[in-house]
């Protein structure tokens, strides 16, 4: 395990965050949007996904800077219910076969 | 409308006090929500005629659920609250228009599968926002006053809020720019009255999530 010293700790916690597992290929997307508060979008990702404040923080963050974020993944059937709580606050939402 | 001290949590719940004008709008507001729901459900293009009284119930019911709109409203305001679940765009990140399926995934269509997650999922979107304007509209006396939500009450309003600024944002069309042009706009002018109710809703939906998240 020598290797594994190398690596930043942040570095790798970045990395497993970001893992898909290749059975679970759908992403919900979220878009940026310029009337949904920040807060609000905070909010509903806590709400919806039970994500920790800093993470719901961080994806608002990345939807808003970068235009869309990814915010879960799953099957497609888990992806469905996903967008359609985050349509039912408002965000504006879509799923898709991540590639 | 003056300025507001908006939402806080009380012991007894959370609570707030609206003017008559800020009564009126509000309810006004959510009366409109639920016309547009109410008016996108009466229009479905895609209702499916009633079942013959012959029919197989299990048919029946099968048509039942199959009746709901499958294409997205044109209106641009509908078409916010009632946004596509699937979009050639998103699935197709690396991919060019030319390629309507896809990278690999030859049986994927866009297309398809967004009319088929509408027809099975607008119904119930329509719903939820009805019953969240129904809940604003109620709690809220004609002529203004003091309220006290529950929690669950709260969060009700807090969605049936943000659906007021997503119809009205999207009619006014706001982008990031807003703030600076409205500084600039005459305050009589039609559009900066409408933009002041707008910006006024965004600062009352921030104390109600301030007090929601205030347990």
């Amino acid at each position: 395990m020598a290797g594994a010293i190398e690596l930043p700790v942040e570095e790798r916690a970045d990395e497993v965050e970001e893992v898909v597992a290749p059975d679970r290929p759908w992403v919900t997307i979220v878009w940026d949007d310029p009337v949904n508060l920040m807060s609000y979008v905070t909010f509903v990702f806590q709400d919806i996904f039970g994500y920790s404040r800093e993470k719901a923080q961080r994806l608002m963050l990345n939807v808003h800077q970068l235009g869309k974020a990814v915010v879960s993944t799953g099957t497609r059937e888990e992806m469905e219910r996903d967008v359609t709580q985050l349509h039912a606050a408002g965000l504006w939402a879509t799923l898709a076969h991540d590639t | 409308m003056s300025a507001i001290r908006g939402f806080r949590r009380t012991p007894r719940g959370i609570g707030a006090a609206f003017d008559s004008i800020q009564a009126g709008v509000l309810r006004r507001l959510a009366k409109d929500i639920e016309d547009l729901m109410g008016q996108r459900a009466a229009d479905e293009p895609d209702t499916a005629p009633a079942p013959h009284p012959d029919t197989d119930p299990l048919e029946a019911l099968f048509a039942d659920f199959t009746a709901g709109a499958s294409t997205r409203p044109d209106d641009p305001v509908l078409a916010r609250l009632l946004p596509d679940g699937y979009e050639a765009a998103a699935s197709e990140p690396t991919d060019g228009p030319g390629d309507p399926d896809g990278p690999g995934d030859p049986d994927f269509d866009v297309e398809t599968a967004a009319a088929d997650f509408r027809r099975f999922t607008e119904g119930e979107l329509r719903a939820g926002k009805t019953s969240n304007a129904r809940t604003i509209r109620e709690s809220l006396p004609a002529g203004g006053g003091s309220i006290q939500l529950d929690d669950e009450t709260a969060v009700a309003w807090l969605g049936g809020l943000n659906d007021m600024r997503l119809a009205l944002g999207t009619a006014l069309e706001v982008g990031p720019d807003t703030d600076r042009e409205y500084a600039r706009l005459d305050p009589m002018s039609s559009r900066a009255r409408r933009l002041y109710l707008y910006f006024w809703l965004g600062m009352l939906q921030e104390t109600l999530i301030d007090a929601i998240s205030d347990f």
